[in-house]
């Protein structure tokens, strides 16, 4: 109970400290965590990081 | 001709002394000369005649051709006239539609509160056409300077109706191991970032959806997670492990956010590893992704809780203690598995994450990306739920080596069993109820900040039977730089505390220095590390620290 207690302190004030941080600065994009595979360059790919294997426009 | 003294004589000489001659002879040359003369006149006059004609009707020729090639030109220009209004009447349409169509805000600028027909700019929910990776959007970290933003996903894909691709990376290193016994090299795939791919496709239901596959799977020989230093040495070949890590269809609109159906990364998974430092690939968060399978020896004979009822026996110097992989966890949420999972779409910044997973178990994450100035924010929060869990007791008490007496283990002769692989235990969310969460603060001047922590509330107890409150605390300092004309540099220092992860009383530490080199043109990053972990446990004695640095490249293909 005591550690559910603390959780919930904790998640509200990172939920509050989040909203918070909604009205200082821009928006900023959120990168794609380094572990994962994401759209960035590829050295067989391009600046795309994907190679299109097929397209219908 | 004559002169007055030929005239007065009749036949007078001419003044030059020759005789006159008589005037019928005069009369004919008169008439011949006059015969000549006219001839002359006449003959003059007419080729004269022909050549004005002639002339005349070359001068009218060249004017009537000139008055031809006038007449083309007016022609001509006429055309180009009507060309010219042509195109000034496309550049007023295209003008007209410019002045129509919103503008995007200007790289690091947000519109006032109260705009209208303003392009979005961030990307709802990492959507497909940018990444399909949970769970956030676009690009990955660039260097330091103003934040780039991105058009949304269904307009970004480049005008595809229907795209089907392809992409991965091969992550491989070599690692040198010292555990205080025995030292040795391994050959490993870099389980921090796994060498992987993915096929994903997506289709453009209408200008605003879009429907998709996204299918990844990654292919590991020798993962660094569980390869051993010694005891399962030499390796197999077939020690590679093919596993899918993503296997989904989704659906995404720029409004409503996406939709996630199948195997795949849940809401709360990544939450722990928010990370702007730039070392990210020689180090991280997750110690057990880096040498997992290695493994704690023992220093020194000890007396271990390894008999019926947790009855003291001995186990011998140098016994193989509990996997590196089993006191450190990452606390990165439910991780993956068969979910439906929604992300709401991006509002200044923040993103909310939901997901349910097929055994009941759920979380929920908060996501945040701003710009404060010269500092890069990036956050992350998120709970998670998996008391329906079953948890797998850690088995031999974690020892991978089964201690002298233990039941079914070695005598109490002191012999040191020798086993052929790691004894990594259940550290996951399984049975409990768990909070984490990570920032990250980059400077314009490239120092960052990134911090991790997380807490854990399991309905189960340790071995023997004591209440666990398994924690984490992780930080690392770091500094990038474009040192070289080719790519960024990057090195820090990070430092890492884990507490009570299987055993009550257990204190898991670790040190590392991390230095990345990127190549951009190759999309190459080199890693080094060196790292140093500890554990000290309340019973069993001590435990010799693992020393293990590590060199490799991942290449993005």
């Amino acid at each position: 109970m005591k550690c559910y207690m603390m959780m919930l302190r904790i998640a509200t004030a990172a939920g509050l400290t989040a909203l918070a941080a909604c009205g200082i600065g821009k928006p900023m994009e959120i990168p794609v965590p380094q572990s994962e595979l994401g759209p960035t360059p590829g050295y067989f790919t391009g600046d795309s990081g994907e190679w299109v294997i097929y397209r219908q426009k | 001709m004559f002169s007055p003294r030929q005239r007065e004589s009749g036949g007078t000489a001419i003044g030059n002394g020759s005789k006159v001659r008589p005037r019928g002879s005069l009369v004919c040359c008169a008439v011949a000369h006059g015969s000549v003369a006219a001839t002359l006149l006449w003959a003059i006059p007419v080729h004269a005649t022909d050549d004005v004609t002639s002339l005349l009707g070359q001068v009218k020729k060249q004017l009537e051709q000139s008055q031809r090639q006038m007449e083309q030109s007016q022609r001509q220009l006429e055309q180009s006239q009507k060309e010219i209004k042509a195109l000034k009447r496309q550049v007023e349409v295209l003008t007209k539609r410019v002045e129509q169509t919103p503008a995007a805000p200007a790289p690091g600028a947000v519109p006032a509160p109260d705009a209208k027909n303003v392009v979005v700019m961030q990307q709802p929910g990492n959507l497909p056409g940018r990444s399909v990776g949970p769970p956030t959007t676009a690009t990955g970290v660039g260097p330091p300077g103003a934040p780039q933003p991105v058009a949304a996903a269904p307009v970004s894909s480049g005008g595809d109706k229907i795209k089907i691709s392809l992409s991965g990376q091969v992550d491989r290193s070599e690692v040198y191991g010292d555990d205080g016994i025995s030292k040795n090299f391994r050959n490993v795939d870099n389980n921090t970032s796994s060498t992987r791919f993915r096929i994903v496709g997506e289709g453009r239901a209408n200008p605003e959806t879009t429907l998709g596959t996204n299918l990844e799977m990654e292919v590991r020989a020798n993962p660094s997670s569980t390869t051993t230093l010694v005891q399962n040495a030499p390796q197999a070949a077939a020690n590679v492990f093919p596993t899918i890590r993503q296997a989904e269809v989704f659906a995404a609109g720029r409004d409503w956010g996406g939709l996630r159906l199948g195997f795949g990364s849940t809401a709360s998974y990544l939450t722990s590893e928010f990370d702007l430092s730039g070392t990210f690939i020689a180090q991280y968060v997750v110690i057990s992704d880096e040498d997992g399978g290695f493994a704690f020896r023992q220093k020194g004979a000890a007396l271990v809780p390894g008999g019926p009822g947790g009855r003291l026996v001995l186990s011998p110097n140098g016994a193989f203690g509990p996997a590196v992989g089993s006191v450190f966890n990452s606390f990165n949420g439910l991780v993956r598995n068969d979910r439906v999972r929604y992300d709401s779409p991006v509002w200044e910044g923040l993103q909310f994450s939901t997901s349910y997973v097929d055994d009941g178990s759920w979380d929920a994450a908060l996501r945040l990306g701003r710009a404060i100035g010269p500092f890069r924010v990036i956050a992350a929060a998120a709970y998670a739920n998996a008391d329906h869990r079953n948890h797998t007791p850690v088995a031999d008490l974690g020892y991978a080596g089964v201690p002298a007496g233990f039941p079914d283990g070695a005598s109490l002769g002191g012999v040191n069993a020798n086993p052929s692989a790691p004894n990594i235990a259940d550290n996951t969310a399984d049975g409990s109820q768990q909070f984490d969460g990570s920032f990250s603060v980059l400077h314009d001047s490239g120092v960052s900040l990134t911090m991790a922590g997380g807490i854990r509330n399991p309905r189960y107890r340790d071995p023997l039977g004591k209440p666990l409150s398994p924690n984490l605390l992780y930080a690392k300092l770091a500094y990038q730089h474009n040192f070289f004309n080719f790519g960024a540099t990057a090195f820090g220092v990070d430092f890492e505390n884990q507490d009570d992860v299987i055993f009550n009383g257990d204190v898991a530490r670790s040190w590392s220095l991390g230095f990345v080199q990127n190549i951009d043109t190759t999309a190459t990053e080199l890693f080094l590390a060196a790292e140093w972990e500890t554990l000290k446990r309340s019973l069993g004695g001590e435990f010799f620290p693992p020393f293990e640095a590590r060199a490799g490249a991942r290449i993005r293909f």
